[in-house]
């Protein structure tokens, strides 16, 4: 494949190992399109902490955070015919969770707006869905254990969409800069000059940590 | 996502980058809960996930409250349209009622100022104005410009009955209440309390009203009215102890007798 050919530079060792995992999600995937109920296990056990980190990170909403990393690959199993190996798995994963985030945080500024103005009754579905939102507080000190982090965690969650999904993917989940550019559909000088201004804004709301 | 890639990357930017980035990557990581495949599977044996799009809303007001806004601001339109079409109906009858009673004063006025129309008749510019206004009206008078000092404006526009512009639900049309009686209208006043209004002190002996005094600077001293002065009409009317006025008295005129001649006096002035 087209990736092992890349991987044979030795300018990084990130290079020699990266490609492989790639093949083997591939190899996975086609499993998967297979039939093979294993081989879907296997990706969901291999990308469920990385999810969940970046998820959590993104909301700092725990439950919030699994339920969205779970519904990410629901979403890949059943759209995996439509999934094409010239990109990475990685970057497909990380985009549709990226989305779905983006899509909740919306979601939550709607339920906030609507519990303002009192306009709709809420029905036994949303009920559950009002429940969930906005108690972060609660995973946070089970799963955060000291003030630093929460505060840290409070900044992230405070910083604009368009800092805050480079901020995490690259500084908190490992991402090279092409991968984060890759995840985001931006350019490379867009996706450095974001993740430089978001450590910007995080230098100056975290001053006294420094 | 190799540290040393990570370390690489860092070495470009700012020590204060590098710090924040340090931090972040300090942060504890969560991790998935024990039953998260369970529950995927559970998730995925449900079937395909709904469309977060309009989740909050049941599925009958997805479809119902975008037609519900478009029949209403649909409807508010039509609405809107069919009363302004009402309303410049009658506007219209009145502008032609207008024109009708302004027309035998403005015939006459015509008749001066047809020479100085005339005289612009060389303009083509002008003498299509004219036409253009008088038209539909044919007997508007034009200014004349020596005389007329009321300053600029389009002539055609000024002399035109415009449109009225009344609030919704306001018909010129529609019959005038009438006026409401005044409320003194079937008062009786007294002749005595009518002397003393007009400033005239009497009594009334044997026949007749007999001043005794009159105040300075009113009516009757203003009139000519002396004491001595035996009153024996007011307005015409012959006056007895119990005489009253109807309704609004407005003084116009008293008759004396003064030294056995009769004396009319005006109580208006001139």
């Amino acid at each position: 494949m087209a990736h092992g050919n890349i991987v044979s530079t030795d300018a990084e060792e990130k290079d020699s190992t990266v490609p492989e995992e790639k093949s083997s999600d591939h190899q996975l995937i086609e499993a998967t399109k297979n039939g093979d109920e294993d081989a879907f296990a296997e990706i969901v056990a291999r990308y469920r902490n990385p999810l969940t980190n970046y998820l959590f990170r993104f909301l700092n909403d725990y439950e919030e955070a699994v339920d969205l990393a779970q519904e990410t690959f629901v979403r890949v199993y059943f759209a995996i015919d439509r999934y094409h190996t010239q990109y990475a798995f990685s970057t497909y994963v990380y985009r549709i969770a990226t989305n779905l985030a983006i899509s909740e945080l919306r979601r939550r500024k709607r339920r906030r707006l609507m519990s303002l103005t009192g306009l709709f009754q809420a029905d036994e579905d949303s009920e559950v869905e009002y429940q969930l939102a906005d108690k972060a507080a609660l995973q946070d000190t089970q799963i955060v254990d000291n003030e630093r982090d929460r505060t840290i965690a409070r900044a992230i969650a405070a910083l604009p969409e368009k800092y805050r999904v480079p901020i995490i993917l690259r500084d908190i989940e490992g991402k090279s800069y092409d991968e984060v550019a890759e995840i985001m559909g931006l350019g490379l000088g867009t996706t450095k000059s974001r993740i430089s201004r978001g450590r910007g804004l995080l230098r100056e709301k975290l001053e006294h940590y420094f | 996502m190799s540290n040393d890639n990570q370390i690489k990357d860092l070495e470009a930017v700012t020590d204060d980058e590098r710090r924040v980035a340090e931090m972040l990557g300090s942060l504890k990581r969560v991790e998935a809960p024990s039953d998260f495949d369970v529950r995927v599977r559970a998730r995925i044996a449900q079937g395909r996930p709904a469309s977060s799009n309009g989740k909050w809303l049941p599925q009958w007001a997805r479809y119902a409250v975008p037609l519900a806004l478009a029949i209403a601001v649909g409807g508010y339109f039509a609405i809107d349209r069919y009363s302004r079409t009402a309303d410049s109906k009658p506007a219209e009858i009145v502008r032609n009622e207008t024109v009708q009673t302004a027309s035998p004063p403005v015939t006459a006025a015509n008749t001066a100022a047809q020479p100085v129309a005339d005289n612009n008749a060389a303009n083509p510019v002008i003498a299509a104005n004219r036409e253009t206004a008088s038209a539909p009206k044919p007997a508007v008078p034009r200014p004349n410009s020596d005389t007329d000092t009321s300053g600029g404006g389009s002539f055609v526009e000024a002399v035109r009955p415009g449109k009225r512009l009344l609030p919704k639900g306001i018909d010129p049309n529609a019959p005038q209440p009438g006026r409401p009686r005044d409320f003194d209208a079937d008062a009786k006043i007294p002749v005595a309390e009518v002397l003393t209004v007009i400033g005239v002190k009497a009594n009334f002996k044997g026949s007749n009203w007999t001043v005794e005094s009159v105040v300075d600077h009113s009516a009757a001293g203003d009139a000519g009215i002396k004491p001595g002065d035996v009153i024996e009409t007011i307005n015409d009317q012959k006056l007895s102890e119990k005489t009253a006025f109807n309704g609004k008295f407005i003084g116009r005129s008293i008759r004396v007798m003064r030294g056995g001649k009769p004396v009319l006096i005006d109580l208006v002035k001139k």
